[in-house]
C-alpha cells in the first residue's frame, strides 16, 4: 500500500539511553495523556500515551526536559542521563497561560510539528481567544501566516491562502471541523468551543483532502475534556461595541449642488420625457417644484422657498439619526469539563446576542457542545461521542429607506413625525390614484421602522461517533461517522403598513366597468423560504505506527471515506395573509393583469420555488511518514476522489492526487556547528491538490424554469446552462514548498521561512465568445497560472524577566501570474475590476496577475470644455466609445495587482505580573485600487453623483487644479466610463494600520486565595483602530472603500473555577 | 494480511452500492435535455427571448420622430445613433438584437442536435418531436432573416451577391464561422423554412409556437424581400388555406389603453420586438404625414394611436396588447403580401380583391369605399401606402425601405433635424446596414460593414 524509498545509508548513532516517566496533573492526581515532552535544545520529543507515560532516547549528561500541556503551566526539569528510575512529573494547571501547542491537525491525524514535512500554520487557543468576534474565521485575520482577507470586492469574508490558484471555481478554503468537512454555515461555530486551528498550506499538508484542497484547508478542532482531570468550570463573557455606520463615508453631491443641477437639467428639458411618460416615473421633489412653478401652480417666491427647504437638508443625516446605531454584541459561554481514568467529558453552553447596526435589528445564537469519550476492552477500544447543537435567530424589523435617490429628501417633518415620500411613481399620480380609491401610494419610511418582519431561524445539529480499536500494538482501526443537519426558515411579513404591499396591491388593481377590482387581495404579503440539509460522512481508517531498532519510525494511515449530502429547499408566498388567524387568500397566477400605472400586462409575482441539491463523494486515501534517526523524514500521501459531478463519465469523475515530502533536521547531526542556533530543520514537499467546479459539465446541461417565468404562456421552459464541453477536466494545482524552521538558543528567536510555487493547471476559465456562437462566454479548462511566494514567521523573546516582552512578525509575499490563457478580450473587459465592491473579476490575461488593475491612458482635461481626454493612436482623443471598447489591450496602462502582494503583521506582547498588553500592527502593500466612480449619466437618469462633483472642471484653467471632468450638457456615451477607468483614478492601496490592542489583567489561584476562582482574566480589546500610514491620500481607507472599517471596543472576563 | 481483508470488506459494504451513488443529479432542476419535453422547454422559453425579434431598427425608420427631450429621456445612446443614422451605433462591443437572434439560433441548433439522440417514450411522441424540430428550423430561419435585415446589405434574387451574416447550423461553439454570402444565407433560410413546413402541425396550443401557416407566412415575407413575388404569392396563399379570418375593427373597443388583445384572431405567430425605451415613450411620435393619411372612417387612426398632448401621436395599437411591439406574423400582413404580389405579377383584379378585403374590415361600414381599378403602378403605390398604414410599428418598415429604395418610384430620402443639425439618409445608403458588433470583429475576425 505504501511505497517508501528505502534509505540505503547508515547513520552514526550516539550512545543514548532511555528515559521513561509518567505525567500527572498536580491538582487532580490523574495522569495526563497527550502532554508534549521536549528535550530542550534538541529535537528529541515525545507525547505521553493514554496512561500519561512517555519514553525518550537521550544523550548522556545534563539535559533539560520541557513538559507542556494545554491548560497547564509549562515545566522545565533538569535531569542527569542516564536516569535510574522512572520520572514522575506533576504539571500545574494554568488555564490562562496556554502556550503554543506544537501539534498540528490535518483532520486525519495529529502530528507534532517536528514530524511534519509540510507547511502548516497553527493557531493555539490563546491566539483564537485573543480577539473578540461572534464568528470564528474573523479570528484568523492578521495572525495567520500566508492567509489574507481580500477586501477588493467588499462583502463577506473572502479568504485567500497563499494567493488564488483558481478563477471561477470556489475560491474559498475547505473548512474542516472535528475531522470532517463542514457543510453548514460557519456562523454556527462558537469560537469559545474551539481548541485550536491549523491551516494547511502546501500539498503535503493538504493533499490528504484531495480534490477540495486547492485553496488550502482550515482545520478547526473543538475542545474536549481531559482524562484524569477533576471538574473544571470555565466562564467567558464579553461585550463589544461597534461604531455606528457613517452614512457620509462615500462622499455624495451636497443638497444645494443637487438643487442647482436639477434646476439646470430641468431648464434643458431633461425631465420632459419622464414627465410625460405612461409609466409615471418618480420625479424628484425639486423637479416637481419647478414643474409647479412652470405651470403656474405656485409663484416664484414659493418655489424659491421650497428649493431652500431642499437645500437645507441631507437625507444622510436622517439615516444617522433614525437608522444607524452602534452595534452591541454580547457573548457568554459556560463550560464544564473533566474526566476519570477511563473517560472524559465536556459540556458547554454559549449564548451570543448582537444588537445590529440598524435599529430594531438583532440576532442571537445559542450553542450547546457535548463531548464524551470512553475507553474499554483493556483500553484497546476508544469510543467518542459528540453533539453540537446550534440555534440561530436573526430578527430584522427595520429596512433602510429604499427608492430614495434625491440627497435632500426629509424623512421626518419638523416635529420628527414620518413624512410621506413619493417612491417609484410621481407624487401627482399617486395622489390622484388614492383619490380614485386606491390605497395610499406614498412611502413613509420612518413609520415602517420596526414594522417589518423578517425572521430567520436555523437549527444546526452535528453529531459524531468514533470508534478506535487497537488490533495489535501500533495497529488500530477506526470508524468515524458524522451526521449533520441544518434546518433554516425565513419568514418575511409585509403588512399593508408597508409600501411594498400597498404598491403591489395598487399595481394590480384593475379598472373595470363597475369600478375597481383587486387582483392581489387586501392584506399582508408573507414569504416563507426554507432549507433542509443533511449529510452523512463515513470513514474507516487504519492507523499504523511502529518504531524499531531505536532509529526507525513509521507512521501510516489509510482509509476510505464516503459522503452524501442532500439539501432541499423551497419558498412560498401568501397573499392577503392574516397573521392572527393564520389564513391567506388565493390569487390567480395564470392570467396576466394590467398594471394600474401603465396598463402593461403582467402576472402577479408567484413567489414559489423549489430546489434540491445532492453531493456524493467517495474517496480513498493513504498517508505515511518515515523517520530515520530522528533526523531524516520522508512522507507521502495519495488520494483519489470521485463525485457525482454532473454528466461527467465515471472515468472522468475520479482524480488521483498525491504528494511527497522530505525533511532534514540538520541540527541533530554530529557535524552541526552552529551552537547559537540549536535547532535547524529543512523541508521540501511537492504534490498536487485539486479543485472542483460544479458549474461545468461535459454535456449540454439546462435547468428548468417554473412556468411563472414564461410571461406569455406560463409553460415550463429550459435555459441552457452549459454548452457541451467534452474536453472538460478537473483543475489541478501543483505545489512545491521549501521551508526552514529554526530556533536560537533559549528560544530567543525562532521561526520559519518558506518559499513556494503553485502551478494551476487546466484551471476553469471563462472565455469570451462572440455572440454569434449563441453564448457570450464559455467555461472550460482555459487557464494556467503560476503563483510563487514567501512566508516568513519570526518570534522573538526580547525580555524574559519580571517584564516580559515578546514579538511576532508575519511576512508574506505572493506573486500570481497567468501563464496561459487562450484568448484576449476587449479593453473594457480588463478595466472593470477594482472598485472595492462586488462585480466581475477581470478575465485572465497572459503575463499578468489574476486580479490585475488596468486603466485607460489619461491625457488630462480638455482646457476648453473640461472633457476628459484619452489617447487613441498616439493623439489625445474624445472618441470615448473607441477609447473604451475599440482600442487595443496593449495600449492599456497596467498598474499592478488589485490584491495585496505583500502582507502580514507585527504583534507585540508585553506583560508584567498579571498585566499584559498586546497590540498588532498589520500591513498590506503592493496593490492598487480604483477610485469610486463619478457618473454624470446617473444624474440624467434621476440618480445622484459622487461628491467629487464639487471639484469638477468649470472654467478654462481648472484643468490645472482638478482632473474631475466638467458636467456634460447631455449624455455622452462612455464618457463616464472612460474617466472612471482612466489611469488618473488608480492609486496605490498600500497601508499600515494599528489593527488591534488588547490589555488584560489576570490572576491565578495562588493570588486569589479565598475566592472560588482558579483563574481570572479581565481584558479590554479594540479592533480596527487606525491607519498609521497609507500611500495615497485619495482614500480614507483603500481596503474599505464603501463603508468604513468598523471600529470595535470590547470588554471581557474569562474565569475558571 | 487478515486485517487488510477486513478492511476491504468494510470498505465494500459501506459503499452504498457505488454505481448509483455517484449518478445522483447534483441539483434537482438541472437536466441533460433528453426528452421531447426538455426540447420543447427550450423552444418555449419566452423569458430567454425565443419570441423576440430585433427592435432597434425601428428608430431609423420614417415612421417615428422624436425631440431632443425624447432622445434625452430614452437614456440610450444606441437609440440616438440609430435615430440619427450615425456611423457608430452601439455603445459597447455588443448588440442586444444580434445577441438575441444568435441565441435563438443556438437554441434551435441544440434542439436539432439532440433531436436525433432523443429516446422516445410514449406513442405520439414522434409527432411531437417532429413539431419541436419544425419549431427549431422555423426559429433558426426567422432569426437569420432578422439578422439579414439589419446587418447585411439588401439582396435580391436577381442582383449580385454580397456579404451576409454568420450561418451556424451546429451547437458546437468552438467552431469558428465567418460571414457567409447573402445568397448562402437566404438559401439557408428558405431551406430551413422548407423543412419547417414539412414538420410543423396545422395548429398549436399557443401562437408563440409556430404552425405550418406561420412557416408559409415566413416564406412569403422572405420571398417578398428577395423580390421573388411568385414564390411569395404561393406561400402567402397557402396561409389562407387554414381558414383564418380578419378582425372586424368596428368591433374593437377603442376605450382601453391598448385596444387589441394579445393572441387575437389575426395572429398567426407571436413575437415582439426586444423592448427598447423608445418603444413605449410618450415622446416617440408617429410620422405626422402618416397620421394624416388615414381617411375619415378608418378605425385604425383611433385604434392605433393616442394623441400625446405634446404635438404628436403615440402608437398604442400593438397586437401584443401592451407596450410590447408586436412583430410576429398576422393575417393582415399576408393579405398585403398577396395584394402586392398579385399586382406585381400583373393580376390587378386579384390584387384589388385582397386589398379591399383587408380595408373593408378596417373602416366603419358606412364610410368604406372600395379601391377601384387603377393602373398597375398606381395600384402598387396604393398597396404600399396601405402596407405602411396597416403594418406600422410592426418591424416591417425598415425592410420595406431597404427593398423599395431600389425602385426609383418608391425611393425615399429620410430627413431629421435636431439641435439645429440636419441628418439625411439617402436611398441605398450604406447606413441602411448596421455595423457588426465590435466583439465579433475582435473575437471572431468578422468583416465590418462600411458605413
Amino acid at each position: 500500500m505504501f511505497c517508501l524509498m528505502p534509505l540505503g545509508i547508515a547513520w552514526a548513532q550516539g550512545n543514548t539511553s532511555t528515559v521513561t516517566g509518567v505525567v500527572f496533573s498536580e491538582s487532580e492526581g490523574g495522569t495526563l495523556p497527550g502532554a508534549t515532552i521536549v528535550c530542550k535544545g534538541t529535537l528529541r520529543s515525545a507525547i505521553s500515551d493514554s496512561d500519561g507515560e512517555f519514553t525518550l532516547e537521550l544523550n548522556p549528561g545534563r539535559q533539560v526536559l520541557v513538559f507542556s500541556y494545554v491548560g497547564f503551566q509549562t515545566l522545565e526539569l533538569e535531569i542527569d542521563v542516564p536516569l535510574a528510575e522512572k520520572l514522575s512529573v506533576h504539571l500545574k494547571v494554568d488555564e490562562l497561560q496556554m502556550e503554543g501547542v506544537d501539534v498540528v491537525s490535518t483532520g486525519y491525524q495529529e502530528l507534532s510539528k517536528e514530524r511534519a514535512t509540510g507547511s502548516f500554520a497553527a493557531l493555539d487557543q490563546r491566539l483564537v481567544n485573543r480577539s473578540v468576534s461572534t464568528g470564528i474565521l474573523e479570528r484568523l485575520d492578521n495572525v495567520t501566516s500566508g492567509l489574507v482577507f481580500n477586501r477588493d470586492r467588499g462583502g463577506s469574508a473572502d479568504i485567500s491562502i497563499r494567493g488564488t490558484a483558481t478563477i471561477f471555481s470556489d475560491t474559498q478554503p475547505l473548512i474542516v471541523i472535528d475531522n470532517f468537512p463542514y457543510d453548514g454555515p460557519i456562523e454556527s461555530i462558537n469560537p469559545n468551543d474551539v481548541e485550536h486551528i491549523t491551516v494547511l498550506k502546501d500539498a503535503a499538508a493538504a493533499s490528504i483532502w484531495g480534490a477540495r484542497a486547492g485553496n488550502g484547508v482550515i482545520v478547526i478542532t473543538t475542545k474536549s475534556g481531559k482524562r484524569g482531570q477533576g471538574l473544571r468550570v470555565s466562564f467567558n463573557s464579553n461585550l463589544s461595541m461597534i461604531e455606528a455606520q457613517d452614512p457620509d463615508y462615500v462622499p455624495l453631491i451636497s443638497s444645494p449642488e443637487m438643487v442647482e443641477v436639477e434646476r439646470d437639467m430641468f431648464n434643458r428639458g431633461v425631465y420632459a420625457s419622464r414627465e410625460r411618460s405612461n409609466s409615471k416615473p418618480l420625479l424628484s421633489p425639486v423637479v416637481e417644484t419647478l414643474i409647479a412653478l412652470r405651470d403656474g401652480h405656485i409663484d416664484a417666491e414659493e418655489a424659491e422657498r421650497q428649493l431652500d427647504y431642499h437645500r437645507g437638508h441631507s437625507t444622510r443625516d436622517d439615516l444617522a439619526e433614525y437608522y444607524y446605531r452602534p452595534a452591541l454584541k454580547q457573548q457568554y459561554s459556560l463550560g464544564i469539563s473533566g474526566g476519570g481514568p477511563q473517560y472524559n467529558y465536556r459540556a458547554a453552553i454559549g449564548y451570543d446576542h448582537n444588537a445590529l447596526g440598524v435599529v430594531d435589528n438583532n440576532d442571537s445564537r445559542i450553542t450547546l457542545d457535548l463531548g464524551n469519550a470512553w475507553k474499554a476492552v483493556n483500553d484497546r477500544l476508544e469510543i467518542g461521542l459528540g453533539l453540537y447543537i446550534v440555534q440561530g435567530k436573526a430578527d430584522l424589523k427595520t429596512q433602510l429607506p429604499q427608492g430614495i435617490s434625491s440627497p435632500y429628501v426629509r424623512l421626518a417633518d419638523g416635529a420628527g413625525n414620518p413624512n410621506a415620500i413619493a417612491r417609484q411613481y410621481r407624487d401627482t399620480f399617486t395622489s390622484q390614484a388614492s383619490a380614485d380609491g386606491l390605497l395610499d401610494w406614498k412611502y413613509y419610511p420612518l413609520a415602517e421602522r420596526g414594522n417589518w418582519t423578517n425572521t430567520r431561524e436555523s437549527q444546526d445539529i452535528r453529531t459524531n461517533l468514533s470508534l478506535t480499536y487497537e488490533i495489535l500494538p501500533g495497529l488500530s482501526v477506526s470508524g468515524l461517522y458524522q451526521y449533520w443537519t441544518n434546518n433554516s426558515t425565513n419568514w418575511e411579513l409585509n403588512d399593508v403598513s408597508m409600501f411594498y404591499t400597498r404598491d403591489l396591491i395598487n399595481t394590480f388593481t384593475q379598472r373595470e366597468e363597475d369600478g375597481l377590482r383587486l387582483a392581489v387581495p387586501m392584506g399582508a404579503i408573507a414569504d416563507r423560504t426554507w432549507t433542509r440539509a443533511a449529510s452523512h460522512h463515513f470513514r474507516t481508517q487504519f492507523n499504523y505506527s511502529k518504531s524499531w531498532k531505536d532509529r526507525h519510525e513509521l507512521v501510516a494511515l489509510g482509509g476510505f471515506e464516503a459522503k452524501r449530502s442532500d439539501t432541499e429547499g423551497g419558498s412560498g408566498r401568501f397573499y392577503g395573509y392574516d397573521d392572527e388567524l393564520g389564513i391567506s387568500l388565493p390569487v390567480d397566477f395564470a392570467n396576466r393583469y394590467r398594471r394600474y400605472h401603465n396598463n402593461a400586462l403582467a402576472t402577479i409575482p408567484y413567489g414559489v420555488g423549489h430546489s434540491g441539491l445532492a453531493d456524493r463523494y467517495i474517496s480513498y486515501y493513504a498517508n505515511a511518514s518515515y523517520t530515520l534517526d530522528r533526523k531524516y523524514l520522508v512522507s507521502g500521501s495519495v488520494r483519489k476522489d470521485a463525485s457525482n459531478l454532473f454528466g461527467v463519465e465515471t472515468n472522468m469523475k475520479g482524480v488521483p492526487l498525491w504528494s511527497a515530502g522530505a525533511a532534514w533536521i540538520i541540527s541533530e547531526e554530529a557535524f552541526y556547528p552552529l551552537g547559537w542556533l540549536p535547532y535547524l530543520k529543512f523541508r521540501a514537499t511537492y504534490g498536487f491538490n485539486g479543485n472542483i467546479n460544479r458549474s461545468v459539465s461535459a454535456y449540454t446541461t439546462a435547468y428548468y424554469l417554473a412556468g411563472s417565468s414564461n410571461y406569455l404562456t406560463g409553460l415550463p421552459s429550459l435555459i441552457i446552462l452549459n454548452p457541451p464541453n467534452p474536453e472538460l477536466r478537473w483543475e489541478r494545482i501543483g505545489i512545491a514548498n521549501f521551508g526552514m524552521d529554526f530556533e536560537s538558543k533559549n528560544a530567543r528567536v525562532s521561526g520559519s521561512l518558506e518559499y513556494y510555487t503553485k502551478k494551476g493547471e487546466d484551471l476553469i476559465g471563462d472565455r469570451p465568445f462572440p455572440s454569434s456562437t449563441g453564448v457570450s462566454s464559455f467555461r472550460g479548462n482555459f487557464a494556467d497560472t503560476r503563483t510563487n511566494g514567501v512566508d516568513l514567521q519570526l518570534r522573538t523573546s526580547i525580555l524574559d524577566r519580571g517584564l516580559k516582552w515578546s514579538s511576532g512578525l508575519l511576512f508574506s509575499w505572493v506573486r500570481e501570474v497567468v501563464t496561459s490563457y487562450d484568448v484576449e478580450g476587449l479593453p473594457s473587459d480588463y478595466t472593470a475590476y477594482g472598485l472595492g465592491g462586488a462585480g466581475a473579476f477581470p478575465p485572465p490575461l497572459k503575463g499578468y496577475p489574476l486580479h490585475a488593475i488596468f486603466s485607460y491612458p489619461w491625457a488630462g482635461l480638455d482646457p476648453d470644455t473640461g472633457d476628459p481626454l484619452g489617447i487613441s493612436e498616439g493623439v489625445p482623443s474624445k472618441d470615448y466609445t473607441r477609447l473604451v471598447h475599440f482600442g487595443e489591450v496593449d495600449e492599456l496602462v497596467y498598474h499592478g495587482s488589485g490584491r495585496p502582494t505583500v502582507f502580514g503583521s507585527w504583534m507585540n506582547n508585553v506583560s508584567h505580573k498579571g498585566f499584559e498588553l498586546s497590540f498588532n500592527i498589520s500591513y498590506r502593500l503592493g496593490y492598487y485600487v480604483r477610485k469610486q466612480p463619478l457618473v454624470y449619466n446617473s444624474l440624467y437618469s434621476g440618480g445622484t453623483i459622487h461628491g467629487d462633483y464639487s471639484r469638477r472642471w468649470q472654467n478654462p484653467g481648472d484643468e490645472t487644479v482638478t482632473h474631475v471632468p466638467s458636467f456634460p450638457s447631455g449624455q455622452v456615451a462612455n464618457r463616464d466610463t472612460f474617466y472612471n477607468r482612466s489611469s488618473v483614478n488608480v492609486e496605490k492601496g498600500d497601508n499600515i494600520r494599528l489593527q488591534d490592542i488588547r490589555l488584560s489583567y489576570s490572576v491565578n489561584s495562588a493570588r486569589v486565595m479565598g475566592t472560588p476562582f482558579r483563574s481570572l482574566e479581565i481584558f479590554g480589546y479594540a479592533n480596527n483602530l487606525a491607519i498609521l500610514w497609507k500611500k495615497s491620500a485619495s482614500y480614507d481607507d483603500p481596503d474599505y472603500q464603501l463603508s468604513p472599517a468598523p471600529r470595535q471596543f470590547s470588554l471581557g472576563v474569562r474565569a475558571g473555577f | 494480511m487478515k486485517y487488510f481483508r477486513y478492511f476491504l470488506t468494510t470498505t465494500l459494504i459501506s459503499c452504498w452500492g457505488c454505481s448509483g451513488f455517484l449518478d445522483e443529479k447534483p441539483s434537482k432542476d438541472l437536466v441533460v435535455p433528453n426528452t421531447v419535453q426538455d426540447l420543447r422547454g427550450l423552444m418555449d422559453n419566452q423569458s430567454f427571448r425565443m419570441n423576440n425579434s430585433p427592435g432597434l431598427q425601428l428608430a431609423g425608420t420614417d415612421d417615428v420622430w422624436t425631440t431632443e427631450e425624447g432622445l434625452a429621456g430614452y437614456n440610450s445612446v444606441e437609440t440616438e445613433n440609430a435615430y440619427l443614422w450615425n456611423e457608430v451605433v452601439f455603445e459597447g462591443p455588443k448588440s442586444a438584437d444580434w445577441e438575441t437572434a444568435y441565441r435563438q439560433i443556438f437554441y434551435a441548433n441544440v434542439v436539432l442536435d439532440l433531436a436525433d439522440k432523443i429516446r422516445l417514450g410514449a406513442p405520439g411522441e414522434e409527432a411531437e418531436l417532429n413539431e419541436v424540430k419544425g419549431t427549431a428550423y422555423f426559429l433558426r430561419a426567422r432569426a437569420l432573416f432578422d439578422m439579414m435585415q439589419l446587418f447585411a446589405a439588401p439582396y435580391f434574387r436577381d442582383s449580385g451577391d454580397g456579404l451576409g451574416v454568420v450561418i451556424r447550423t451546429r451547437p458546437i461553439i468552438t467552431e469558428a464561422r465567418k460571414r457567409s454570402t447573402a445568397k448562402e444565407c437566404f438559401d439557408q433560410i428558405l431551406d430551413d423554412l422548407e423543412k419547417a413546413v414539412a414538420l410543423l402541425p396545422s395548429t398549436s396550443l399557443f401562437p408563440t409556437r409556430p404552425t405550418q401557416a406561420a412557416a408559409y407566412g415566413m416564406q412569403a415575407r422572405v420571398n417578398l424581400v428577395l423580390g421573388d413575388f411568385g414564390e411569395a404569392y404561393q406561400s402567402a396563399s397557402k396561409v389562407l388555406e387554414n381558414g383564418l379570418a380578419l378582425m372586424d375593427y368596428s368591433q374593437v373597443d377603442s376605450l382601453g389603453a391598448f385596444p387589441f388583445e394579445q393572441f387575437n384572431q389575426e395572429v398567426i405567430y407571436h413575437t415582439t420586438m426586444t423592448l427598447q425605451a423608445f418603444h413605449s415613450s410618450n415622446l416617440t411620435f408617429v410620422d405626422s404625414a402618416l397620421i394624416s393619411s388615414y381617411e375619415s372612417g378608418d378605425y385604425r387612426k383611433s385604434l392605433y394611436y393616442r394623441y400625446s398632448g405634446a404635438g404628436g401621436y403615440n402608437f398604442r395599437g400593438s397586437y401584443a396588447g401592451d407596450n410590447n411591439l408586436f412583430s410576429g406574423i398576422a393575417l393582415d400582413e399576408i393579405y398585403l403580401i398577396l395584394a402586392e404580389c398579385a399586382v406585381r405579377l400583373n393580376r390587378l383584379d386579384e390584387g384589388l380583391e385582397f386589398l379591399n378585403g383587408l380595408l373593408e374590415t378596417r373602416f366603419s361600414p358606412g364610410s368604406f369605399e372600395p379601391v377601384t381599378t387603377l393602373s398597375q403602378q398606381e395600384l402598387l403605390a396604393k398597396i404600399m401606402e396601405e402596407r405602411r398604414k396597416e403594418l406600422v410599428f410592426r418591424g416591417r418598415r425598415w425592410s420595406d425601405l431597404r427593398r423599395l429604395n431600389t425602385d426609383p418610384s418608391f425611393a425615399k430620402t429620410l430627413k431629421r433635424s435636431l439641435r439645429g443639425n440636419e441628418y439625411v439618409l439617402l436611398p441605398g445608403s450604406a447606413r441602411y446596414v448596421f455595423p457588426i458588433p465590435q466583439e465579433e470583429i475582435v473575437l471572431n475576425g468578422l468583416q465590418q460593414n462600411p458605413r
